[in-house]
Parts: C-alpha cells; sequence; structure tokens
C-alpha cells in the first residue's frame, strides 16, 4: 500500500545576509509567517506542525494565499527541505513535479534533456527509451526533438516538459500549479492528460488556485495560512472556508472563526 | 528522484511500510558513486556544450595549453638557464596535471550553486555534482595529454614508454582527493559567499609557489621545507607528474603525505558534510 503520513512537521528557514530589522518586517506583511529572531540568526518559520496522513487514492488539494506555504510543503514531503522537527514516512515512490524538466539545459536538445530529466527521476536506460515514442508523439515536436531546446519558443518547452512528466508511473505524485500546457488546441488534450496521469498515480497532493481543478481531481483539501494547516477535510468545506478567509480577512495575517489564531 | 520503499514482508499494516524520506551522508556518497551512469552523463553533456558551435571543440584547452607552455617554457628556460628540450617536457608534464587541479577548485566553489534547480526540486545524492565535476575535470585532462605527447614525441621521446603509466595510480589517488576538496569547498562557499574570491587568490598564488614552474631542488632550508615539504599542492601534482616525466616513482615523502591528506582531508569532509548535508538546501 502506499502511503505518506506527516507527523507534526515543522520548518524553518534560516535567513543569511540582508539587513536584519528591514527583513523581518517585509518577511512578516509579505508572507504571514514569523520571523523570529535567536541570538542573531533570523529564522521564518514556514511550516508549522502539520501532521496527515494519505492512503491510497487520496487527491489532497492544498489551498491558500501565496506564501501560505504550500510549496514548502511539497517540496517537505519530497525530501527537498528536512523539518527541524516532526518526521516524514513515504512508503511509495515519490514523484516531484515543481519544474517539468529537472536539470534542462537551453544547450542540449529534447532527446537529450530527457534521457537526463529520466535518469534523474531514477528510470532505467530501458524505461526511458520505451516513453520516448510517447513523448514525441504527444508534444508534437517533430523535427524539432533533435534541435537544442534554445530554438523552442516557450509553448514547445511546456509541450516537451508536460509531455515527459505526464509520462512517467508516478507512486505519490507532488503536483505544484503552473505545470502547464501551452496554447489552447494543446491545453484541451492535455487536460485529457494529465486526468488519465493522475489517475495512474497512488496518491496525490497538488497545490493549486484554480478551485474549478481541485473540484474535478481531488477528494480531499486541506486549507493552509502563515506556515500552518488550518483545516483538512471534504472539498466543499475547506473551498468554503477559504472563501470565507478571502473575504473576511482579506489580508495574509487574518485569523479565522474556529482556527488556531497563529501564536 | 524516485525513492523505492523497502518490500517489508512481516508488514502488518501498511504503516509499516513507510519509511522516513531522508538521505544520510554515507548513502550520499556512496549511492552517488554508484550511479556513474548519471555523474558520468552529466559531465560529458557539460564538456559537450562548453564547445558546441566551435571549430577545434574540446581541442581549444590543447591550444591555449600549447600556447602557454611554448611561451612560458621559452622565458623560463632563458630565466632558470635551462635547455629548452629539457625544460618544456618538465613543465608541459606539470601543467597538465596543475590545470586539473585548478579547475576543480576554481568550479567547486559553484558546485552546489550551479546544481541550485536540482536540489530545490528533489532529495537526490548532492554527490552526484561533485562526482560529475571531478570526472569532466579528468575528461579535459586526457585531452591535454595531447600536448604532453607532442612535446615529449619533439622533445625527449626517450622519456615516453610504459613506465609512465606509473602515473594512472596517481591520477585515481588525485582524484579522490578533487572529490572531498570540491564537496569541501562547495559546501562551505555556500555558506560563506566569500569563499570564491580567497580560492581564486590562493589558486593563483598558489601556481608560483608551488614547484610547477621550478623544480622543487630550486629552493633550500626553510623556504624549501615550507614550500616544498608543507605544501600540500605539491604532493598532489608529483605522483602524477614524475611517473609522467619518464616513469619515475615518485618520492616516498610524498606517498605518506598524500596518504595523510586524503585520510584527512576526507576525514574532515565527512564529518561536516555528515552535520551539514541537510542545511545544503537552505543554503542556496
Amino acid at each position: 500500500m502506499t502511503s505518506l503520513i506527516l507527523d507534526n512537521v515543522c520548518v524553518d528557514f534560516p535567513i543569511y545576509g540582508s539587513q536584519r530589522s528591514l527583513r523581518r518586517v517585509l518577511f512578516e506583511r509579505a508572507t504571514g509567517a514569523f520571523v523570529q529572531r535567536e541570538k542573531d540568526r533570523v529564522t521564518v518559520k514556514a511550516l508549522r506542525n502539520i501532521s496527515f496522513t494519505l492512503n491510497e487514492g487520496d487527491r489532497l488539494a492544498l489551498v491558500g494565499h501565496n506564501g501560505a506555504g504550500k510549496s514548502t510543503l511539497l517540496r517537505t514531503i519530497a525530501g527537498v527541505y528536512q523539518p527541524v522537527e516532526g518526521r516524514i514516512l513515504v512508503g511509495g515512490t515519490i514523484t516531484p513535479l515543481f519544474d517539468v524538466l529537472p536539470g534542462i539545459d537551453p544547450e542540449d536538445t529534447a532527446y537529450e534533456n530527457i534521457r537526463t530529466a529520466g535518469m534523474l527521476f531514477g528510470l532505467s536506460r530501458e524505461k526511458i527509451e520505451q516513453i520516448m515514442p510517447d513523448i514525441e508523439e504527444f508534444s508534437e515536436l517533430g523535427e524539432y526533438m533533435g534541435l537544442p531546446v534554445r530554438t523552442y519558443s516557450t509553448g514547445m518547452t511546456m509541450r516537451l516538459g508536460f509531455a515527459f512528466a505526464t509520462a512517467m508511473d508516478p507512486g505519490i505524485l507532488l503536483l505544484d500549479e503552473g505545470v502547464g500546457a501551452g496554447d489552447a488546441r494543446f491545453a484541451d488534450r492535455a487536460a485529457k492528460r494529465m486526468e488519465d496521469f493522475i489517475g495512474r498515480s497512488r496518491i496525490v497532493v497538488f497545490a493549486s488556485h484554480s478551485n474549478a481543478l481541485v473540484e474535478k481531481m481531488c477528494n480531499k483539501a486541506a486549507l493552509m495560512q502563515g506556515g500552518r494547516m488550518l483545516a483538512i477535510g471534504e472539498v466543499q468545506d475547506i473551498l468554503e472556508r477559504y472563501e470565507v478567509l478571502i473575504r473576511g480577512g482579506g489580508g495574509v495575517g487574518a485569523s479565522i472563526d474556529g482556527a488556531a489564531a497563529p501564536a | 528522484m524516485q525513492q523505492e520503499a523497502n518490500p517489508a514482508p512481516s508488514a502488518r499494516t501498511h504503516h509499516d511500510e513507510a519509511r522516513p524520506n531522508t538521505m544520510g551522508a554515507r548513502e550520499d556518497l556512496i549511492g552517488g558513486l554508484r550511479k556513474y551512469d548519471l555523474w558520468g552523463r552529466l559531465g560529458w553533456l557539460e564538456i559537450k556544450r562548453r564547445y558546441r558551435r566551435t571549430i577545434m571543440g574540446p581541442f581549444w584547452t590543447c591550444v591555449s595549453l600549447m600556447i602557454f607552455v611554448i611561451v612560458i617554457g621559452s622565458v623560463g628556460s632563458g630565466l632558470l638557464s635551462k635547455q629548452t628540450a629539457e625544460y618544456l617536457p618538465f613543465l608541459v608534464a606539470g601543467m597538465i596535471v596543475w590545470v586539473t587541479l585548478q579547475n576543480t577548485l576554481i568550479e567547486s566553489v559553484n558546485v552546489f550553486v550551479a546544481g541550485t534547480g536540482l536540489i530545490r526540486q528533489m532529495n537526490f545524492e548532492y554527490s552526484i555534482l561533485v562526482y560529475s565535476l571531478v570526472w569532466r575535470n579528468f575528461i579535459v585532462f586526457a585531452h591535454n595529454l595531447l600536448v604532453y605527447l607532442l612535446i615529449f614525441l619533439i622533445f625527449s621521446p626517450e622519456k615516453l614508454g610504459f613506465a609512465n603509466l606509473l602515473a594512472v595510480p596517481g591520477l585515481i589517488v588525485l582524484a579522490v582527493n578533487c572529490a572531498w576538496l570540491s564537496l569541501l569547498l562547495g559546501m562551505v562557499s555556500l555558506r560563506f559567499r566569500d569563499l570564491q574570491q580567497l580560492v581564486m587568490s590562493i589558486v593563483q598564488v598558489s601556481m608560483f609557489v608551488t614547484p610547477l614552474f621550478w623544480p622543487p631542488e630550486g629552493l633550500e632550508g626553510l623556504r624549501r621545507i615550507f614550500f616544498v615539504g608543507l605544501n600540500p599542492l605539491y604532493h598532489l601534482l608529483t605522483i602524477v607528474r614524475d611517473p609522467l616525466l619518464g616513469g619515475k616513482l615518485p618520492p616516498i615523502n610524498s606517498c605518506i603525505a598524500v596518504t595523510v591528506i586524503t585520510i584527512l582531508g576526507w576525514a574532515l569532509t565527512y564529518a561536516l558534510f555528515a552535520k551539514f548535508r541537510k542545511r545544503i538546501p537552505y543554503w542556496l
């Protein structure tokens, strides 16, 4: 069984350089997270006591303002950031999709970039060659596949990245919004492929600002604010609470009824 | 990076299967080394990229080395009153090793900065970045061997023989040392960004105070102890250069010194890496 368990996870960002008093103010304003000064070291409390368990079939949407900690949480689950407190247990294969082609180099051809990215994701050479025709076909890049990626338009690069990412077999899929899909005609095909891709994964954690996507794709949602998870539960309930938060607070630092006020 | 869950046949609930998504220093260094497929590829691609759209390709590094050796060689042989035919081979054998060491040191301060995109995206063996850096510098070394062969064929073909292959073990030891140097410098310079300038100036000065343009016998007394005996770069240079100069065995002192440097260097680097590996993404 695939599973993902977070137990009281806290993440702090130490900030080096820059003027102390100024950045203290700025961070409080910009992120709603709490900047602490401990013995000359400034830290941003990016995630506070996050706990939840996801089992096979769970599709969790993370909703919240910019700077609420959604991306940090995804990166922490991916193992990029190690929590200062708490722990994360992972049963299964994690596929993080934040930038679609990791290690992409504009001087290399599409083939070269896909082989590099595939190896970075831990795919075998055989597996990479096996998914290559699918990527060629779906991205519709044709002859361009053999040219350096720097000659591509933005849309073409996005198509390549999208085609590669969605050709994999994800176990636990971590998706950040903005894994986009190019022009309108392509967007249509991309939506279908994305659905299929998400359907193939065992667990999905998805950070998004699009309510429509969240309602369509996810069976659970969590509301984040200032590095805390205010609530986790049914998609409809959480989206409603998010609405209340937006209308009621208007600002980033607002707290809502029923939720623990940030201490 | 995909993380395969350990199959746990005795698992009673699915929670038993789950394991922490963290990686230790040992796992990183050894697991990374095993992925030679990946760091080998990253090293090659970097070399290919560097010389794309050039006519001479990777041989540019040979050309510039050739020019350097011939010009400095002519001046140096005059200054040191040596025969050009004798001095040029000495200079070129030292230079091909030095260039490798020097470029590794200079590039190392950026090894993690260059991997920012990857480090922020996934949990993988950071040592892969280090191995790929060392590997690509040794690919450049292989190119520069051409200059070495050319100079020796012209000036002292009698010093080319199978005994010169004694340089191979020296090269392997040099690579092992380049790896810890690169990891250490990469880590420290990520946290303290001023290290880059320091490394640059140390490398620049070292080129002149290490017996590279002049033979170690040229110094005596305290100066010799200081700039030759106590100079780790000299020992690292010598274990490869001496065999290249007609299959000479490097002095036993240098072999001992290099053994000590390798052990101490790795011990220090390992200790720091074990303690601070998890901080690396935060330092970017």
